[in-house]
């Protein structure tokens, strides 16, 4: 830091010499220097210093006195012109701090979310040694990524692949009917995990030890949540539950609730080994049945162990599958699984989308701010030339625009934080999440707020800081505005962008809202009103014959069938579908579903050709096939009736072609389907029932309840109409319909509000001209439309620039679903209707009131 | 909104403020720092005049104290100043001198007059 030896540190110098001002500073630090020099040749280079830092230390006492002083004064001067001229323009300024809230609480309430995204499973010790094992499947040429993995793979990677601290097994088995004491209930949030679950993830144990607690075949882990609703009195641990009716597990311990940022959630947990050994529920070998989670050594590469894995399946799978495994960090599943096809495929792009989203409304807000603040330069310009002529800088009047910005920012900061807690709970409803504001209090959150509130500033404040200090106080005292079109110019394009923005917005919710409603009303091929599903647990499918005619006796029910899956959701492969004529070698994924006696009746399917299995017919339970179009279609014959079929090594024919339906979400396209008769009651995992239509709702269901009685008296009816579905399986699509909506609106009344706002002002100033105007004969309404025409023609501009964005979007949007709804051009014609419609609403209020008042009034005014 | 009457006001307002210098009364450190700027005749500049004044009153006077009193003086046109040639000591800074004026001189004349005429007859203080 010296230069010299014989001169005082330059950095102390330096500071010296900034805390001295007026017009004597270099001749001070030269007496400094001397004296310094003198004390340095007479005492040393130590006290020289020492002394020079003294004398540092002595000014900064009055110094900061000083700054501190006229800080203050000019601070509450700025204060009172603040408060003075929010007053004077109440409106204007309250118009341009509920904007900006409005904005920064949209963005808060983002970040929550976004917070919440991000912050998914990182609550475990070892979060970044986490790993779930993936696979990539390939058939006939398609590879299909997927979850499962081998039943024996995590065993076999803990003893075989050194880099392995733990792995474990992970499956959601389909649920278990339990029974404690004499109440019985069907779980689904049941997993099986093997002992290492409870070492490698950081889900602790209330009661009971995580060393032995999955160790015997026979044991079972609640979570506190569950111990609390059906083990009241005292602890469940060592207490008996029954499963399926004929195995007794004994609590081991109690679980802490899985946090709600889990991407693994459950309420009980058994041994895997339970599964496999005692229920019977595993497929035997090598197959990919369960998920694997895996915690690596510190310092390995997962890129390694997952070839390490791929070569271990090699070793023990039949060599005709071509499976490779790669391992994927734990926190990132939650964002970057790959769960569709499209635009928005993953869950980061949400968090992309919602972010941007959020970045608009609160640029809107702030465009909003801009426009009003340049829009009263002209007033402010006489204060700013005032200021300058007594003597400030440019950088103090970049400083007070500034701070202006700050404060306005800060109280909106504070209404918006307000708001924000007002809306969580109904925002959590909407998202399905538990978020509260106190996630904002950590440290990269409020980090995250304080860049808001520096960019809101510095958007929001930045142009009348750069433009109105720059202003020549001369010109602006003798009253002449300077570069008054220029800055109405750059007001007009702030406009532009704003509605350009809110066009998008408005185009982009009505496409998805559009969607929703076309997943909603768009033919499946069978009607889904009317329909009731009861599930078939716990070897309650053996009593299904007697159960329907039971059922069947009520007037209020039409059909009554049984079937694997659900009509809406089959979601189940067959590998080995093969048929005459089939090219040798082609690998075929063929969906598949077994059902009972009248199901294409109870369902409502139509029969494009042959017949449905019937109960006279011996041979269909053993050997008949339905398939629909889509499969017909695939075997390439002209005569699909009669054809031989084969899955499952069951030979058979096929009896009748269905007419294609939905048995998939609408992302994906329909797939070839074949339908079999369930060999056994193992095989049907619904009931279906077929309502009356135009009877009441209660009384049908009263029957059904009746009827399981009957013949089930022990355990629970629980029943759904199949068209409550819908929610669940478009939950992505009907959740951002509904925050767009929301944000939307808000994004469009912000935009509203500066434009009234502005249309205020700018009539304020053209009163006289009005009033000239009106003396001379013109009428109201020539006048409105020359007020409101501007402002129009601004909306159509941003129209013209929305709609090529907004059509690319929505493509890409529409892109992630098989069957989607039209890109009309009515939609964007409507949106940009309605743009110019809100447009000019917003400023017409304001031309109209100008063009009726009296010309008298206006031209006597000043 | 201003017009250009009210401004004019306004500036008198503001300028009003400012004393006009009518009388050239001398506050006690001027006078202590004019006195020392006579003393030294022509190596009158802000590091001597601190020593001096110092050893004479005994007392600490910061750096930047003394160009309080000398801008003053300065102001009355009671010293005149001129920069002096650079120096390496100084960091290649010039010094600035200060010399007493005719007026700064006829000043401390009449000063020392009063002062007299105050002073008559006022016991000398033995110092032990």
């Amino acid at each position: 830091m010296r230069n010299a030896p014989d001169r005082p540190p330059r950095a102390a110098e330096r500071l010296l010499g900034r805390m001295l001002g007026g017009r004597n500073r270099q001749v001070v630090i030269g007496d400094f220097e001397e004296i310094y020099h003198d004390i340095l040749e007479a005492r040393g280079r130590a006290a020289a210093d020492a002394w020079y830092g003294l004398q540092i230390v002595k000014s900064l006492a009055p110094f900061i006195l000083n700054a501190l002083f006229w800080g203050s004064m000019m601070f509450r001067n700025y204060l009172k012109v603040f408060a003075r001229n929010f007053r004077r323009h109440l409106g204007f300024s309250l118009i341009n701090l509920a904007g900006l809230a409005l904005g920064m609480g949209c963005c808060l309430l983002i970040s929550l979310w976004v917070v919440d995204e991000m912050g998914f499973d990182r609550f475990h010790s070892a979060s970044d040694r986490l790993y779930r094992i993936e696979s990539d499947e390939e058939f006939s040429g398609t590879v299909r990524h997927g979850i499962g993995t081998p039943i024996p793979l995590a065993s076999a990677m803990e003893k075989e692949i050194p880099e392995v601290e733990y792995a474990s097994r992970f499956s959601r088995f389909g649920g278990l009917q339990l029974a404690i004491g004499d109440h019985s209930f069907f779980e689904a949030d049941v997993v099986a995990a093997d002992p290492s679950f409870l070492s490698m993830f950081s889900f602790p144990l209330i009661e009971g030890s995580k060393d032995s607690a999955l160790s015997a075949p026979l044991s079972v882990l609640v979570s506190k949540r569950m111990a609390e609703k059906y083990f009241t009195g005292g602890s469940p641990v060592g207490k008996t539950v029954r499963a399926e009716n004929r195995l007794e597990l004994t609590v081991t311990g109690v679980l802490r609730n899985p946090p709600s940022n889990s991407s693994l959630q459950f309420d009980w947990v058994v041994p895997f080994a339970f599964v496999e050994s005692r229920l019977n529920r595993m497929p035997e070998g090598w197959v990919n049945a369960v998920s694997s989670y895996t915690r690596l050594r510190p310092g390995t590469s997962p890129a390694e162990v997952a070839g390490k894995i791929t070569a271990l399946v090699r070793r023990h799978q039949d060599p005709g599958v071509k499976t490779s495994y790669t391992v994927e960090p734990l926190t990132r599943i939650r964002l970057f699984f790959r769960t569709g096809r499209g635009l928005l495929a993953r869950n980061i792009y949400y968090v992309y989308v919602y972010s941007l989203v959020g970045l608009l409304v609160l640029g809107i807000a702030c465009i909003n701010f801009m426009n009003l603040s340049t829009a009263r330069s002209a007033e402010r310009a006489r204060e700013i030339g005032l200021r300058k002529v007594v003597g400030a800088h440019r950088a103090n009047l970049v400083r007070q625009f500034y701070g202006e910005s700050l404060l306005y920012v800060l109280s909106a900061l504070g209404l918006a934080a307000g708001m924000t807690a007002l809306l969580v709970p109904a925002f959590n409803a909407v998202t399905r999440k538990q978020l509260s504001v106190s996630v904002l209090a950590g440290p990269g959150p409020l980090a995250a707020a304080a860049g808001i509130v520096v960019l809101a500033i510095l958007l929001s404040g930045s142009y009348p800081a750069a433009f109105l200090s720059r202003l020549q106080p001369a010109g602006i005292l003798r009253g002449v505005g300077g570069g008054g079109a220029r800055r109405a110019t750059f007001r007009k394009v702030l406009v532009v962008v704003q509605f350009t923005l809110s066009i998008i917005l408005l185009i982009g919710t009505s496409v998805v809202l559009r969607q929703t409603r076309f997943l909603k009303t768009e033919d499946v091929g069978f009607d889904r009103e009317n329909l009731v599903l009861i599930p078939l647990r716990g070897g309650v499918a053996e009593s299904y014959p007697a159960l329907k005619a039971e059922l069947t006796r009520s007037p209020s029910i039409l059909g009554v069938t049984a079937m694997s899956r659900r009509p809406d959701m089959i979601g189940d492969y067959a590998h080995d579908v093969d048929w005459e004529g089939k090219e040798a070698g082609r690998a075929i994924r063929v969906s598949f579903a077994s059902v009972a006696f009248d199901f294409t009746e109870t369902v409502g399917l139509k029969l494009a050709a042959g017949r449905d299995f019937s109960p006279d017919r011996a041979t269909d339970a053993k050997s008949g096939f339905l398939v629909n179009e889509e499969m017909a279609g695939l075997l390439g014959r002209p005569d699909v009736l009669g054809a031989r079929l084969s899955m499952f090594g069951r030979e058979g024919t096929i009896v009748g072609v269905l007419e294609n339906f939905h048995f998939q979400p609408m992302h994906q396209r329909i797939e070839p389907l074949v339908l079999l008769l369930a060999p056994n009651a193992n095989w049907l995992g619904n009931i279906v029932i077929r309502l009356r239509p135009g009877r009441s709702d209660a009384s049908a269901l009263d029957d059904i309840k009746a009827a399981w009685k009957r013949v089930i008296p022990g355990l629970p009816c629980e029943y759904a109409f199949l068209n409550e579905n819908f929610s669940r399986m478009y939950w992505r699509e009907v959740q951002m319909g509904q925050l767009l909506e929301f944000f939307t609106a808000l994004a469009v009344l912000i935009a509203c509000l500066g434009l009234f706002g502005l249309s205020s002002y700018i009539t304020e100033q053209r009163t006289k001209e009005i009033g000239i105007r009106k003396v001379m004969g013109e009428s109201v309404a020539k006048i409105v439309f020359s007020l409101s025409k501007e402002s129009a023609g601004l909306a159509l501009v941003a129209c013209l620039l929305a709609w090529p964005t907004a059509y690319l979007l929505a493509r890409r949007w529409l892109d992630g679903f098989a069957y989607r709804t039209t890109l009309g051009l009515p939609l964007f014609l409507l949106a940009g209707l309605a743009a110019v419609a809100i447009a000019v609403a917003s400023v017409s209020y304001q031309s109209v009131k100008a063009a009726r008042t009296d010309p008298v009034k206006a031209l006597r005014y000043e | 909104m201003l017009d250009n009457r009210l401004l004019f006001f306004y500036l008198i307002e503001l300028y009003g403020e400012t004393p006009e210098v009518e009388m050239k009364l001398l506050s006690r450190q001027e006078e202590i720092v004019l006195l020392s700027i006579w003393h030294l005749k022509g190596n009158a500049y802000g590091v001597t005049i601190r020593e001096h004044i110092s050893e004479l009153t005994g007392k600490y006077w910061s750096i930047g104290a003394i160009y309080v009193p000398l801008d003053r003086l300065w102001e009355k046109g009671l010293v005149e100043t001129w920069q002096g040639p650079t120096s390496k000591k100084r960091g290649g800074r010039s010094k600035r001198f200060y010399q007493i004026t005719a007026e700064g001189m006829k000043l401390l004349q009449e000063i020392k007059h009063v002062q007299d005429v105050l002073w008559k007859g006022f016991p000398r203080v033995v110092a032990e």
